[in-house]
């Protein structure tokens, strides 16, 4: 009997220690594409995380350009921003510094000791009150990507919109459009920016809305949405109406040449790598001054055109 | 170097300054002398650039002296609206229109951030609308000039004194001071605006007119009423009975000088106290730091003969008689550092006078106990 009560006891203990020791897991940022599933699942099952408890037998599957970070209820921090799948109890987590309230406080007293202007001087006055009024500022519009497919395989590409504001700075946001993620942001002071190496946050075959916020304010344009195109199809596409007008045998200067392309290219519903290819082309003859004003006008004409409708 | 316990005190407490308990609570704001007739404020509200181009229009037509405009015209609609605030400004040599700049650190220039269209700006008269602040909303005071892209700007506030009084120039030169406190006097007028914490005195200070009511009484205004004036157009709510938090500001006139509280000044009127102080040659003068140092040396040396006193005296309560002395130092010191700010414009800074107060009984007990002999000893060989 005697035995049968120590070992009930010595089990006992031994769960009731164990459930001490476990610290429980929450996921508190995510960023980009992170799957979890249970262990002994198909990784098909898995499903998007999402903010909350894990458990430790759990994994995450973390694709490139996404970040995670994890927080135990003991304080300690762990961080993925490697593409790869992990296992829960496999991570290593760090302890942060100490930030209880006796370092604070200890802290703030040795602050006493550091140097630092008094506050009645006037040094520590800084010209950053703008005492002026602007008025209410008008909604920025979009003007490429349009709407479709888009190369990512060229050295970058253009995001370019219209604002009547002479000074203002504004803010361009990049989204997955599945899981409204936020892939890239980038403050800009002028109406354009190129995305260089576009395959750095941006997958082939993904779809993507991208909308501009005026920097300091809560304006915002509408969103746009545009498709990653796979490796290697914008030269595809570009190849196969190329030699379909070498069929025709016609001997095409620089202008009609690029001109029949953009056509062949919108007639297939790739607006973008028409716009595209009218880039590559004017960086192609730079001294084409007829080229360029002419691409120039039909990039208009279609922005009037898409404003119209 | 540190005022080492007073001074995180003081960090924490940087939302306040002396000025701020010596402008709201013991300036008189009832006086009738204290109205500016030099300055009239348009209040635009929310409106349009025609009717900005009639306002600009008119007061041109009347002689006003200067036309201090507190908008950014940094969006070009390419409306008709446009074309008539353009032409509007260009034809009215008085208008002075304002931008931002960014300020950097020496040794580098502060760059221009935001300012108007060069639609409207061209050939036009500019200053920076910039104040300076310690926390960021609260404004006490401001830069009469800054070097803008390696060229000496003047401020708002300054250009447009300077426009009506070209006197200012000498005067604030002559002062050789960067940073001015600023004297505010004048409080927030406007109906909205007659409450507490803001100005529950219920005073106006400026003539302050909403732009429609401004339009539609034009005839009501005598022939020379704006002749010689300086009119401020800017944002002032966005009409006569709203309390907007737009372009609003903390200032030492507002009633509640510590804990929570709104805004109480716009702006424009933080200009029009500024132009005020300017033409009035209304400065406060910092009392230098050698004397403030030199003040709290004497602190010390007063206080180390009456302690001497108390103590050998023998007094009941020695130790508590001697706080109540540094009490009654601490609100003397502190009623005279309110009187010189108000009645004299001069700012003596309080916090290293009160820890002279608080530490002088340490530092004579101190001595008496520990350093004294010493002193003695070194005395007596000579």
């Amino acid at each position: 009997m005697a035995l049968r009560v120590f070992f009930i006891l010595i089990v006992f203990l031994t769960v009731f220690c164990g459930f001490l020791r476990a610290q429980s897991v929450a996921a508190v940022f995510i960023q980009g594409n992170v799957k979890v599933f249970k262990q002994g699942e198909n990784v098909n099952m898995a499903k998007a995380l999402v903010h909350g408890p894990l458990l430790p037998d759990q994994k995450l599957i973390v694709a490139q350009n996404s970040k995670v970070k994890l927080l135990k209820s003991n304080g300690e921090v762990c961080e993925i921003s490697n593409a790869g799948t992990y296992t829960i109890n496999s991570l290593k987590f760090i302890a942060v510094p100490e930030s209880s309230i006796f370092s604070k406080l200890g802290d703030y007293f040795l602050s006493f000791f550091t140097s630092h202007t008094s506050s009645e001087t006037k040094e520590n006055y800084s010209n950053t009150v703008l005492a002026f009024s602007r008025g209410e500022d008008a909604v920025p519009i979009l003007n490429f990507p349009m709407t479709g497919m888009i190369s990512a395989d060229l050295t970058g590409i253009d995001f370019k919109w219209t604002h009547p504001c002479d000074s203002c700075n504004f803010i361009l946001q990049i989204y997955d459009f599945e899981s409204k993620a936020l892939v890239f942001q980038s403050y800009v002071n002028s109406v354009n920016y190129t995305l260089k190496n576009p395959l750095k946050y941006l997958f082939p075959g993904k779809k993507y809305f991208w909308n501009i916020q005026l920097d300091k304010s809560v304006v915002k344009s509408t969103s746009s949405s545009f498709t990653v195109s796979k490796k290697g199809d914008f030269n595809l596409k570009v190849t196969e109406v190329e030699n379909n007008l070498n069929k025709e045998k016609l001997k095409l200067q620089s202008l009609p040449h690029t001109l029949m392309v953009m056509s062949a290219l919108r007639d297939k519903e790739m607006i973008n790598y028409a716009f595209q290819f009218a880039s590559i082309s004017k960086s192609k003859y730079p001294k084409d001054k007829l080229l360029a004003d002419y691409l120039d006008k039909i990039y208009y004409t279609e922005l009037s055109n898409r404003l119209q409708q | 170097m540190n005022q080492l316990f007073i001074d995180p005190f003081s960090e924490a407490i940087k939302h306040q300054d002396l000025i701020d308990v010596s402008f709201s609570k013991f300036r008189d704001h009832n006086d009738p002398k204290l109205f500016d007739n030099r300055i009239f404020v348009i209040n635009t509200g929310i409106t349009d650039r025609k009717k900005i181009a009639k306002t600009i229009n008119f007061l041109s037509s009347r002689s006003t002296k200067v036309i201090g405009v507190d908008l950014l015209f940094d969006t070009l609609y390419t409306t008709p609206d446009d074309t008539l605030l353009s032409i509007a400004i260009a034809n009215s040599s008085r208008v002075i229109l304002g931008f931002s700049f960014e300020e950097a650190k020496m040794p580098y220039h502060s760059t221009m951030e935001m300012h108007s269209h060069p639609f409207f700006a061209n050939n036009v008269k500019e200053a920076y609308f910039n104040l300076a602040t310690n926390d960021g909303f609260s404004v006490r005071t401001f830069e009469p000039f800054h070097m803008v892209e390696n060229t000496e700007m003047p401020s708002f506030s300054t250009k447009i004194a300077m426009e009506y009084e070209p006197e200012v120039l000498a005067r604030l030169k002559s002062r050789g001071v960067d940073k001015e406190w600023i004297n505010f006097r004048r409080v927030q007028p406007g109906i909205s605006n007659m409450i507490f914490p803001i100005n529950s005195g219920q005073n106006s200070h400026y003539a302050l007119v909403n732009i429609d009511q401004f339009l539609a009484d034009t005839s009501a205004y005598e022939e020379e009423y704006f002749k010689d004036k300086i009119v401020l157009i800017g944002f002032c709510g966005e009409h006569d009975g709203s309390l907007s938090m737009k372009d609003r500001y903390y200032t030492p006139l507002n009633e509640r000088s510590s804990g929570r509280s709104v805004p109480d000044m716009f702006g424009v009127i933080i200009h029009a106290n500024i132009i005020s102080m300017l033409l009035d040659s209304d400065f406060i003068d910092d009392v230098p730091e050698f004397l403030l140092y030199l003040f709290a040396f004497l602190i010390f040396f007063v206080n180390y003969f009456i302690f001497l006193r108390v103590i050998e005296r023998k007094f009941f309560f020695t130790v508590a008689f001697i706080r109540l002395i540094q009490i009654l130092q601490f609100i003397f010191l502190y009623s005279v550092c309110i009187l010189l700010l108000c009645v004299l414009n001069i700012k003596l800074g309080f916090i290293l006078i009160i820890t002279a107060v608080i530490l002088s009984f340490e530092l004579f007990e101190f001595y008496q106990h520990r350093f004294k002999h010493r002193v003695n000893k070194i005395l007596s060989t000579y």
